[in-house]
């Protein structure tokens, strides 16, 4: 399960630029995961600039 | 409630693609909406504003408010520390992009198109495979369904508006840059001198840069290869690289951003719709600049646009003129540039130590890009298969 962490993000939007899935949303000081269309590839969390983006179990 | 408005065509994004596009099209007196999620246009910005002024002079007329500085020569630092100091044949300044990006804005409005801040586009009115519109969200979250033939995707890096026209536009990890920057001032008094680092373990996959802003002030940042992301942060590398760098620097503020690094979109529109800047992975894959690609573009779609409109011919046939242009203009070059990151992000450390310790050992001299990647060349024969599309007669596919 994708975590954004809302406090570290700087909403640059990398994330979804890799995202297969069209599955986070973006605006312009919020992210959003859109769960049903997640696969779990952990690209946003790979290539998050600053770690934002959490794995939770 | 949701409202209903009409337009000739929406522009998603007030990037430098967008505020182009929307300025050629209410130019030919199109009505057209120019939106932007933020609050203010430019601000922020995820740049390192370096911009070389003779292609910028192609579409405007240079402000001085617009220029934090006039740069005056380039550096190159090997992973060994060594330099090479390339003479400038292309004046290159540093943009001041809150500025230039809120101009570009305002002279869209001039011409008369309409301005909505902090407003989001959540999707397309789509009927039978065209596009037909744009769902709005504005500033305090109510929805504004605007009927428009032509819709300009031009939503930067984090594009959704192609992806909802079918246009899939996701980038492959070998393919983006992440990007981390500081923009840092109580510096030694900075040269008016681009300088970039290159090295495995400065910037895997990517460089950083030292852009001059003011006599103190500098745009200190970093990209490295998605497909090297992982282990460190692009914010880890760039504190590294600060540490060890500009250790006397104060850190001011942040900014983290990606930049496409693919070749562009081969297929940048669709019935209704045409995708420009980063949106449609227009920037130079070698250096990741996206500014000029982005200005071309605005300018093409926007008029390519204003006539499909006033012929009311919004069909694939009629847009494709759009790519038709993209591709005689930049198109050729940029796939070409994209070849050549494939191949440079290739080149391990001790080639380009080695390239800067035979170029250092000419001696100075008219130092140029092209010098510089002859002497690598000569230190790494294989590269010529890698890049080897360059040498066709016609210049490659």
């Amino acid at each position: 399960m994708i975590i954004f962490r809302q406090d570290l993000c700087d909403h640059c939007g990398t994330c979804l630029s890799v995202c297969p899935q069209d599955a986070i949303v973006l605006y312009e000081r919020e992210i959003y995961l859109v769960e049903e269309r997640c696969d779990g590839c952990q690209r946003c969390l790979i290539v998050c600039p600053v770690r934002a983006v959490e794995v939770q179990r | 409630m949701i409202t209903s408005r009409q337009v000739d065509a929406v522009v998603v994004g007030a990037g430098p693609a967008g505020s182009m596009a929307a300025t050629k099209l209410a130019e030919r007196g199109m009505k057209v909406f120019l939106v932007d999620k933020r609050s203010r246009v430019g601000v922020p910005v995820r740049c390192a504003e370096g911009v070389g002024k003779l292609g910028l002079m192609k579409y405007v007329t240079l402000r001085p408010q617009w220029i934090s500085a006039e740069i005056e020569s380039v550096r190159l630092y090997a992973p060994n520390g060594d330099h090479v100091q390339l003479s400038q044949n292309t004046q290159g300044v540093i943009l001041d992009r809150m500025v230039f990006d809120g101009d570009l804005a305002t002279g869209a409005v001039e011409a008369g198109a309409e301005l909505l801040l902090q407003t989001y586009a959540s999707g397309l009115l789509m009927d039978r495979g065209c596009v037909q519109g744009v769902y709005l969200q504005g500033p305090s979250g109510e929805k504004i369904t605007v009927g428009a033939k032509l819709i300009i995707a031009a939503d930067g890096v984090e594009s959704r508006v192609a992806r909802w026209a079918g246009i899939d536009s996701t980038l492959a990890m070998k393919d983006v840059e992440v990007c981390a920057q500081y923009f840092m001032g109580g510096l030694e008094p900075v040269p008016p001198r681009c300088e970039f680092y290159f090295g495995h373990h400065v910037a895997p996959g990517g460089y950083a840069w030292i852009f001059p802003k003011g006599p103190n002030t500098a745009n200190v940042g970093l990209g490295i290869s998605g497909n090297h992301a992982g282990r460190r942060s692009a914010k880890e590398y760039l504190d590294a690289f600060v540490e060890r760098v500009v250790p006397g620097g104060e850190k001011r503020s942040f900014v983290a951003g990606g930049v496409p690094v693919s070749r562009p979109l081969k297929k940048a529109y669709a019935p209704g719709l045409l995708v420009v800047g980063d949106a449609a992975r227009q920037s130079n894959a070698l250096s990741g600049g996206g500014i000029i690609p982005a200005l071309e573009a605005g300018c093409l779609a926007g008029e390519v646009a204003a006539q499909a409109l006033a012929e009311e011919d919004l069909s694939e046939r009629s847009l494709s003129r759009y790519q038709r242009a993209w591709n005689r203009s930049l198109g050729r070059s940029y796939a070409r540039y994209y070849r050549l990151k494939e191949a440079v992000v290739r080149l391990p450390d001790e080639t380009l130590n080695a390239t800067a310790r035979a170029l250092r050992a000419k001696g100075s001299g008219q130092l140029n890009l092209f010098r510089v990647f002859m002497t690598a060349l000569r230190k790494r024969p294989g590269l010529i298969l890698d890049i080897r599309h360059l040498f066709l007669p016609q210049g490659g596919s």
